[in-house]
């Protein structure tokens, strides 16, 4: 149980950031919403997961976060990224290429070959 | 970093919970608001809207405990949240958690009171560079039975000169220095220390300096070093003490220097005020008839106490083979001067270190059956916390910080009743025990405390944990509250619980049966003297009359004056005070009139003492044949001696000794023919060194012809000494106003002081005894009337069914006695080994004695009926009927 929600964690936390990087300071429906646009709905995300994940990337530094209004008018906490947070999204970004890319060439056999 | 950072916020995330909870909330409910509001927007109905968001984002209560154990430290916050229950619980059950408490904090407060004096006495090194190597070197001759014997100045020097194990070898002997200098006459302690002493101890001035290697030829030896305590009790703050003078009976002295507080020689007995140093003439130099210098000395590096004893052992042997006279037999003796100071104590610390210990353990246990009394009726909480998803190593972190949160309590309450009872220990006046006044709650101390305190929340915490984490599910839910928890192993953990109580408690009143019954045959031991009314005043006058005609006359005319006080029985003086700690005696060689000579190491030998004929009266010592000194025992007429008892029987077995003469040599080493003394009478014997040895032989000789000037007066008084005190006093100084007593005593005081010793440690056992056999008897009365309540229904119907009271009672009693029986055979076996430990404690009764083992086995079973008692007298009376209705 807990070794899958670890690695749903990471990815989770590498969405977070890249999110938030990309539309600037948000709340945390935003984020939730965002990330399930990007996904063509084929991720959900609940409370249990983004929260908790929000609050790591907090305490580590990596984000900040603010009590603001939202569109609506209607009170809300916005998360916006700290320079620790840039750089580890670059390094974690780059990180994860390299791993994708890895892996990929085991999963098309066809290139090894020639 | 940011994993610190993480750390740090997330303990940080301890504190302000409810605001960082309300806060989370709000995040919550702003989300939830935003999904349904888009939901609205995209067509479905308010109550669609609502109910597709609640699906979709999950369980709030899930996601606020997630959330909460990212913020914080789960384990920590478990152990806090323990921790507030447990403290509930203590707080709901006032009783159990004053008693457990109470137990608890004496057990620990006891130990570490007792530790912190086995620190400061045994554990300390002493105040030295490298005090391990420090070795203090006697002459010890087995057939005198010497083995810390002193040394002459030339066995001294071939000593020093021809051993290779030492680096150095130094010197020193006793002295006062008698002060006559302006203000009240007072008499300092003095060691005169030979050249590099100071810096072979690696002991340096705490102002000035101690001695210069000059300082230590005759003649330029005038300089005196100080003791911390002189200098703040004779100058107070004066910052010009260096280069003083001082004027003493003998001359004037330079202070070249104070040495540091801490700085001591505990094994010489009283602190030295003075020190000087000591020098030896040419003619000194070859003296090797006079044993008067006690030898310290530094090891090499690397060599060993038996390398060095080795290597010492020939050196002797020469030495006896060049110089037979005075040395044949003789041996050297090294011992590290650590074990020189505590040897002696140390038993006595290690056994009441070992009791202590003992009674904590009791304590230990009870607390433990406290707890598993408790923990039957929490029985079902513990099941239904089981049955709710609680892990079972849970529920052991929750008991154990239970415990844990007890042992603090305990710890707390312990160290404060520590720093109490190390004054007490102190007014208990344990007598000689070197060192004693560094004893304090210090750091050491309190490190220590807490130690055996987490040891003891783990033996105490463990057995009652591990019983409820085992708990039977389905049974406990099953039983209701009152009865649960009555399964066989509960009770057989309880039983062995008290079992080891009543262990304890035996081999602990064993110990203290064993050191009473010594106690008892010490003080009825008779010191061959009168005690009572009697007081000694020890002068010392060598440098105010330097001639024997001088002393003499002083002496005689000071005892006309003390007897011409009213309420004055007798008066006299001797030398030595028997049991006046100070100057060591040794017996010396002497001649037997008619007698074949004999080898010099086994000629006779026995102590010399010094009287007038007044001191036996005085001190109440019989004369049982011829006659005491006289007035006709004059400087010039024949010289005579008086003998005790023993060295009549031991010389002149079935003889008369009366009118034979001994010979005695001459002052040592001089060419003088040897001094023929007639024996004219036969004393009783004096235990001369307390009521623990045996009397040696011993013969006195008459002051007016031996005139001593270190002397103490022996009177007897009418009523209480002390009330006399100043007038003796006056009558002396009428004598010579100038003269200080340096040691005032009753003879009373002495031998209580000889006892010291004795009763601080047999108070302290008795007292941990009496403890122990409190917890044991709580413990089974716990036990039994706790068994009893369980089983009321089914005494109950047993009566009903015709069971006779008595049976009942037998039944109840039985049952408890079964254990203490098992207990007081187990103590028994257990007190054969304390007996072992305490053997070199016990006085004229044996480590075995059946009187000691019978009546404590006696008294164990009798306490123990009496705890039976109540409960079985309680069980007698149940009333079948309402038994039976019983729940």
């Amino acid at each position: 149980m807990s070794d899958k929600t670890d690695v749903w964690q990471g990815t989770l936390a590498l969405m977070v950031l890249k999110t938030i990087e990309t539309m600037g300071p948000l709340h945390g429906y935003g984020i939730a919403r965002r990330i399930e646009q990007t996904s063509a709905q084929l991720l959900s995300v609940n409370y249990g997961t983004l929260y908790p994940a929000l609050l790591k990337l907090e305490q580590e530094g990596y984000i900040a976060s603010e009590w603001g209004a939202s569109e609506n008018n209607r009170k809300a906490k916005f998360y916006k990224l700290t320079r620790a947070g840039r750089k580890q999204l670059e390094k974690e970004a780059r990180d994860w290429e390299q791993a994708t890319a890895i892996l990929a060439r085991f999963l098309s056999p066809g290139k090894e070959s020639s | 970093m940011s994993l610190l950072r993480a750390w740090f916020q997330r303990l940080a995330g301890l504190f302000h919970r409810e605001r960082r909870d309300r806060e989370l909330a709000e995040e919550l409910e702003s989300h939830l608001q935003m999904h349904i509001e888009d939901n609205v927007r995209s067509g479905m109905s308010p109550k669609e809207a609502r109910r597709n968001a609640l699906i979709k984002l999950g369980g709030v209560e899930q996601t606020k405990e997630i959330y909460r154990d990212q913020r914080g430290v789960p384990v920590l916050e478990n152990f806090i949240q323990d921790l507030r229950y447990g403290a509930r619980m203590l707080r709901k059950n006032p009783g159990f958690t004053l008693v457990a408490v109470l137990t608890l904090a004496l057990g620990i407060g006891a130990n570490a009171a007792i530790f912190s004096v086995v620190d400061a006495v045994l554990l300390r090194p002493l105040p030295y560079r490298d005090p391990a190597q420090i070795m203090t070197v006697w002459q010890n001759s087995p057939r005198r039975q010497i083995v810390d014997g002193r040394v002459s100045p030339a066995n001294f020097l071939d000593w020093k000169n021809r051993n290779i194990v030492f680096q150095d070898l130094v010197a020193m002997t006793y002295w006062n220095l008698d002060y006559a200098g302006k203000g009240e006459p007072e008499l300092f302690l003095t060691e005169l220390v030979s050249k590099d002493f100071f810096n072979m101890l690696g002991v340096r001035a705490e102002i000035g300096r101690t001695f210069l290697p000059e300082e230590y030829e005759p003649g330029r030896d005038k300089v005196i070093v100080l003791s911390h305590g002189l200098r703040e009790r004779r100058f107070g703050s004066d910052p010009n003490v260096i280069g003083q003078k001082i004027t003493f009976s003998v001359g004037d002295f330079v202070i070249a220097g104070v040495l540091p507080a801490d700085f001591t020689l505990p094994w010489i007995g009283r602190e030295r005020e003075i020190f000087v140093p000591l020098t030896f003439t040419p003619e000194e130099q070859k003296v090797r008839g006079d044993d008067y210098l006690h030898v310290l000395g530094r090891l090499k590096p690397g060599i060993s106490v038996e390398q060095a004893r080795a290597a010492m052992a020939p050196i002797a042997t020469r030495l006896a083979e060049e110089y037979p006279t005075e040395n044949a037999g003789a041996g050297i003796a090294i011992v590290p001067a650590m074990e020189k100071t505590v040897g002696k104590v140390r038993p006595m610390l290690l056994a009441l270190l070992t009791a202590v210990g003992l009674v904590l353990l009791t304590g230990c246990v009870n607390v433990a059956n406290l707890l598993l009394a408790r923990g039957s009726s929490r029985q079902r909480e513990m099941a239904i916390r089981i049955a709710l998803g609680a892990g079972r190593a849970r529920l052991m972190r929750q008991l154990l910080t239970e415990s844990f949160l007890l042992t603090v309590l305990g710890c707390g309450g312990g160290l404060l009743l520590a720093g109490w009872s190390a004054r007490l220990l102190v007014a208990l006046q344990p007598g000689d025990i070197p060192r004693l006044k560094g004893a304090t709650i210090d750091s050491r101390v309190f490190l220590f405390a807490v130690g055996i305190s987490l040891l003891t929340a783990l033996i105490f915490g463990l057995a009652p944990s591990l019983q409820a984490s085992r708990a039977d599910l389905q049974g406990s839910l099953k039983e209701s509250g009152d009865r649960a928890g009555t399964g066989a192993s509960r009770r057989g953990l309880r039983s062995a619980l008290v079992v080891t109580e009543v262990t304890l408690a035996v081999v602990l009143l064993v110990g203290a049966g064993l050191l009473i019954r010594s106690f008892i045959n010490l003080i009825n031991v008779n010191p061959g003297y009168v005690s009572d009314h009697v007081i000694g005043l020890q002068v010392f006058v060598w440098d105010r009359y330097s001639t024997p005609d001088l002393r003499r006359a002083y002496f005689e005319q000071a005892i006309q004056n003390v007897a011409a006080l009213p309420g004055v029985e007798h008066v006299g003086v001797v030398a030595p005070l028997p049991m006046l700690l100070g100057s060591p005696r040794r017996p010396i060689q002497l001649g037997i009139e008619g007698r074949a000579q004999v080898r010099p190491d086994q000629r006779p030998a026995a102590l010399q003492s010094v009287a007038t004929p007044g001191y036996f009266a005085a001190m109440g010592i019989p004369l049982l044949r011829g006659r005491l000194f006289d007035s006709s025992d004059r400087r010039d007429s024949k010289p005579v001696v008086l003998i005790n008892q023993k060295m009549a029987q031991t010389f002149w077995p079935g003889e008369d000794p009366i009118g034979k003469e001994i010979s005695l040599s001459q002052s040592q080493g001089s060419p003088a023919p040897p001094l023929k003394c007639e024996i004219v009478g036969i004393v009783g014997d004096v235990r001369q060194f307390g009521p623990e040895g045996a009397p040696m032989s011993e013969f006195f000789r008459p002051h007016a012809q031996e005139p001593s000037g270190s002397m103490a007066f022996v009177v007897r008084t009418g009523t209480d000494p002390m009330s006399l005190l100043k007038p003796i006093e006056g009558a002396i100084w009428q004598a010579n106003k100038s003269i200080p007593f340096y040691a005032v005593n009753t003879m009373r005081q002495l031998l209580e002081n000889s006892w010291a010793n004795r009763r601080f440690s047999v108070v302290l056992l008795a007292g941990f005894a009496l403890v122990a056999l409190v917890l044991a008897m709580i413990g089974i009365y716990g036990v039994v009337s706790y068994s009893t309540a369980q089983r009321t229904r089914e005494i109950g119907i047993r009566m009903a069914l015709g069971a006779q009271r008595q049976d009942v009672m037998g039944m109840v009693v039985g049952q408890g006695m079964r254990l203490v029986l098992i207990g007081v055979a187990a103590g028994i076996v257990g007190a054969l080994f304390m007996g072992r430990l305490l053997s070199t404690l016990l006085f004229g009764v044996s480590s075995l004695d059946p009187v000691t083992f019978f009546a404590v086995g006696l008294v164990l079973i009798l306490v123990a009926l009496t705890a039976c008692y109540i409960p079985a007298r309680r069980a007698m009376r149940v009333d079948p009927m309402v038994a039976l209705r019983y729940e």
